[in-house]
């Protein structure tokens, strides 16, 4: 029985490192993290860097639920600078009901930038070869195990060119299930795919290895002040309330540090529970000569 | 308050020929009580709402978060038995709480309806209208239904109301020991698909893949 500890016992972090509630208190995320059986997913997985004028952020994080069960990690999430003319990024949400879902998402994110950095340095334009990388990630998570549908993960890549022009900074982001993508420009977070809402929320999505192409594609700049958002759905979907929108646009007006980024992406609010995951990457306005 | 909640409604045969058993029902009931309510997870995002029938049907709770609820009355034998008037009165709840859940900001998931008789309907008129105003495609909130039966139960009858699944007691089984274990049955699903809801892309409701007791009726092929 998974009881719950009293008020008095709460656990974790607190003071300035407690996330912020934002809506109703989420009880679970109070209670001690529990090990998965075995081991194999950190807890979270962490990257953060500038390259040029782009500041990058990136976090795949355990939710309550997972840490409140002892499950491990099902989101990944990647960062791959390809010389000095692109810069790869990929989030996943393993959504098979098996514990291994995880893998596929890791698989799948190594995969794809893998494909990317081999397959971009030669490629005449970068929008016709990113979705290739889903066929060539879907065959790494078959490699995985003799139970590959255990192993479905949704898959979303981006592919921003490092060079501006005036628009800004040329982005391509390829899409397999329901991982979003945003701009955040004046405080406002943009979908760049149909997010049409439903009577009752639906939650069959496609996923890898099953399909090996992307659902849809789109291409934009990033001008500078915006920044480019890869999540999954345990952002995406608190996200699409205001206060939760409001607390992050206003967190990531700026690039803040890297743990204060991690600090911010795990908010508390009643059921959203799932793992966390985003890239987010800042095209900062760049300081004027003199 | 904006969340993500998936509905259950039960929706039990409270006619006097359960009356040896509905100890049994109750208990199982007040055993789903307490393993959900202490579920931090689980009783954030579901929803538990029980309706009994026989000649009428009533709303024995609301539909609530079960660690809020701090008793769960329990059924009581009466007579007849009305699918008609379960079926109506659960489309209504189903309409108004989905309506205000959503028009509280909610995200909700599709309902499920756990459906359990014992015998044969004793509708003077059709109750086949009602059924189909309730799995009606066209309301935006069709539930999905799982149907159990247990004892005098008739399989056919049973096997047209679940949309999702249909079972049917074991022959042999005693009666208290099949509501037992549907109890357990619905026990497990409201956890595991509450501790999936949110987590996971694919379908929402989970079910055990065996429930004891009870054997799964499927349509058979023509």
């Amino acid at each position: 029985m998974r009881e719950l500890t009293s008020d008095a016992e709460r656990w974790g972090d607190s003071g300035a490192f407690e996330p912020r509630t934002v809506g109703a208190r989420l009880r679970a995320a109070e209670q001690p993290w529990r090990f998965p059986p075995s081991w194999g997913m950190s807890d979270t997985m962490l990257e953060a860097g500038r390259i040029g004028e782009v500041e990058v952020r990136a976090a795949a994080t355990r939710g309550p639920s997972h840490r409140f069960y002892g499950e491990p990690r099902q989101d990944a999430v990647g960062v791959c600078p390809i010389g000095d003319r692109y810069l790869a990024v990929a989030v996943a949400d393993g959504v098979g009901s098996a514990p291994k879902s995880g893998l596929g998402a890791s698989t799948a994110v190594t995969e794809a930038l893998r494909f990317l950095a081999r397959a971009l340095p030669d490629a005449p334009e970068a929008a016709g070869t990113l979705p290739g990388c889903f066929a060539s990630a879907a065959e790494a998570v078959l490699y995985q195990g003799p139970e590959p549908a255990e192993l479905s993960t949704t898959l979303t890549v981006a592919v921003l060119g490092l060079t501006p022009t005036t628009e800004g900074y040329a982005f391509h982001i390829a899409q397999l299930g329901d991982s979003p993508a945003y701009i955040l420009s004046d405080g406002v977070f943009r979908h760049l795919f149909d997010a049409s809402e439903t009577a009752v929320h639906n939650a069959a999505v496609h996923s890898l290895p099953a399909h090996t192409q992307p659902d849809a594609t789109v291409s934009g700049h990033l001008a500078a002040g915006e920044a480019l958002v890869l999540a999954t759905d345990g952002l995406g979907n608190p996200l699409g309330f205001t206060e939760v929108s409001e607390y992050l646009a206003d967190a990531w007006r700026t690039p803040p540090g890297p743990i204060e980024f991690l600090y911010q992406l795990q908010f508390r609010r009643r059921t959203f529970d799932d793992d966390r995951s985003a890239v987010v990457l800042w095209a900062t306005e760049a300081v004027e000569a003199l | 308050m904006s969340e993500q909640i998936l509905p259950f409604y039960v929706v039990c045969d409270e006619s006097y020929s359960m009356e040896p058993y509905i100890d049994s029902l109750n208990q199982g009931l007040t055993e789903l009580h307490k393993a959900i309510g202490v579920d931090a997870i689980v009783a954030d995002k579901t929803r538990f709402c029980l309706i009994g029938f026989s000649g009428t049907a009533d709303v024995l709770l609301p539909l609530s978060d079960l660690s809020e609820v701090t008793e769960l009355n329990g059924l009581t034998a009466k007579s007849a038995t009305s699918y008609a008037r379960a079926f109506e009165l659960v489309r209504d709840v189903i309409d108004r709480d989905v309506a205000a859940l959503k028009r509280d900001g909610n995200l909700v998931y599709r309902p499920a309806v756990f459906f359990l008789s014992d015998g044969q309907p004793t509708d003077d008129t059709p109750w086949e209208p009602a059924y189909r105003r309730l799995v009606d495609q066209t309301w935006k909130f069709h539930p999905n239904i799982i149907a159990f039966g247990i004892g005098d139960a008739d399989p056919d009858t049973i096997r047209r109301i679940g949309t999702l699944k249909s079972f049917m007691s074991d022959e042999g089984i005693s009666p208290g020991l099949a509501l037992h274990e549907f109890a357990r049955a619905l026990t497990k699903s409201i956890v595991r698909s509450g501790t999936a809801l949110g987590n996971e892309n694919e379908v929402t409701l989970q079910l055990p893949e065996k429930i004891p007791g009870f054997t799964e009726i499927r349509v058979e092929a023509i």
